[in-house]
């Protein structure tokens, strides 16, 4: 469970005073709205909330010593042991916030290899919704678990069910306790921190963290046998084939996806022949519509058909 | 009374000797711990090159280590504020407060304990290239120091030591 102090020990006094007092006064958003702090150089920080709401905080200018104590934080001193994180775009912090950086990009035969000068700095804060997986555990897991996919457009809570649907079977909660592994390629589903989870993934539960998906998943399969294997944000066709070839392992798999309904993700050159028997077999819909994670549609695939 | 005469000489004879020898160990003590902070230094350079640990292990490390005494005690009091749970200070300042809090520890000359200070600049929050080019700039610098530390020490080991014989025996002399 995340609270303020993760979030405020990386900040400067002058700034950790005043989101201190902006989130803790009673009447204000409080800190389970608060959704991310957005810093950028010689300009106000902005704290924005869940409800679309901002507070922008007009009399303190971030300089470049801020911006340089909030690196010194999130990366212990040692911004030099950070190189893959930073060269991603963020570094993931005790509760599972996620810290996004951006600055000058270091670049190699036409890659970017690193940033340096970082002077754009989004604390994104890490609050794990627990049970909101409870209405579809039946749904995937009645008969024995069925490979399922969720699917959503960005920020309607996708990782975030995913997560909670882990939870339920790894603990067996509403289902038969399985063995999961999480290919967590991007740090979001664990929110791993020098190797420790920070959000609650079950007694049951391996997870690959920074990992590459269709290596990861393969790889997991052979070394921790796991009987659920999970994955966010499956899109390329090296995905795809690793997930078939899991499956055909015999390991189920748990995934989610970016889209916008059922019918946008069976029409998908890439997921083609992915859905029925041997492959998805319930799918989850999610949408913004009531709030970030509302489940829009539930659907069975039977042999490719819905 | 001539006992009391050549006891007297003895004992001057004796502490001016031990008078330069002092001078020598102090001059030979300071270059044992530049060298010490020099292979920190180096390994530190090494470390962030190889993205090995994180700067406060590296640091704990170094205060276990097999270190004079005050080099340990400095790195001991880096990391240990550096780990602290709450109001956390940036790189440079906790640095130079080690620097001056643990500086008495050790043999250093006042323009050691400023120049050891200057290490508190390194850009913790920047690249590794910069991060390297940093600690290798100050490593070359030390190295400089310590070997005009180490011909200074040689040349004046000498004049310490007859300084101290010829000052005991010019005092004998007035003494008997």
């Amino acid at each position: 469970m995340s609270d303020l102090k993760e979030i405020t020990c990386l900040l400067p006094e002058r700034l950790k005073r005043i989101v201190e007092t902006e989130v803790m006064v009673p009447g204000k958003n409080g800190f389970c709205k608060l959704s991310e702090i957005r810093i950028r150089i010689n300009r106000p920080a902005i704290l924005m909330y869940n409800n679309n709401e901002e507070k922008v905080i007009e009399n303190i200018k971030i300089t470049s010593d801020d911006i340089a104590y909030i690196i010194q934080m999130v990366t212990r001193y040692s911004m030099y042991a950070y190189q893959d994180s930073i060269r991603q775009g963020y570094v993931t912090v005790k509760g599972g916030h996620r810290i996004g950086v951006a600055g000058q990009a270091i670049t190699r035969d036409g890659h970017i290899c690193g940033q340096k000068y970082i002077s754009y700095i989004n604390i994104r804060v890490a609050h794990e919704v627990v049970g909101c997986a409870d209405e579809i555990i039946d749904f995937i897991c009645s008969g024995g678990f069925k490979n399922t996919l969720v699917v959503s457009p960005p920020g309607c809570g996708k990782t975030t069910i995913l997560r909670d649907i882990i939870r339920h079977i790894s603990y067996g909660i509403g289902c038969v306790p399985l063995k999961v592994a999480i290919v967590d390629e991007r740090s979001e589903i664990a929110s791993s921190h020098v190797g420790i989870p920070q959000n609650d993934i079950g007694i049951r539960t391996d997870v690959l963290d920074m990992g590459l998906k269709s290596e990861g998943m393969i790889m997991l399969v052979r070394s921790m046998s796991p009987q659920v294997v999970a994955v966010d944000e499956i899109g390329s066709m090296e995905d795809v084939m690793a997930i078939k070839q899991i499956i055909n392992c015999g390991c189920h798999i748990l995934a989610s996806i970016h889209g916008y309904g059922i019918a946008d993700c069976m029409n998908r050159r890439e997921l083609a022949g992915m859905f029925g028997a041997n492959g998805f077999e319930r799918i989850v819909v999610l949408s913004d519509k009531n709030g970030a994670g509302t489940i829009e549609e539930m659907r069975a695939v039977k042999n490719g058909g819905l | 009374m001539d006992i009391i005469k050549i006891t007297g000489a003895a004992v001057v004879l004796m502490s001016s000797f031990m008078l330069g020898m002092y001078f020598v160990v102090v001059n030979k003590t300071r270059i044992k711990n530049l060298a010490d902070i020099d292979e920190t230094w180096r390994t530190i350079s090494a470390e962030i090159r190889f993205q090995s640990g994180s700067l406060p292990e590296i640091f704990k490390r170094f205060a276990s280590h097999e270190y004079s005494f005050g080099i340990k005690a400095l790195y001991k009091d880096v990391y240990e504020n550096m780990v602290v749970d709450s109001e956390k200070a940036a790189f440079d300042i906790i640095w130079r407060e080690s620097v001056r809090n643990n500086a008495s520890k050790s043999c250093f000359l006042r323009e050691d304990e400023e120049f050891l200070m200057q290490f508190g600049n390194m850009p913790v929050h920047l690249d590794i290239q910069t991060q390297t080019d940093f600690v290798n700039h100050m490593i070359s610098m030390l190295d400089d120091r310590i070997k005009k530390a180490q011909d200074k020490t040689d040349s004046q080991c000498r004049i310490y030591r007859c300084m101290g014989i010829a000052a005991g025996v010019f005092l004998v002399l007035v003494l008997i």
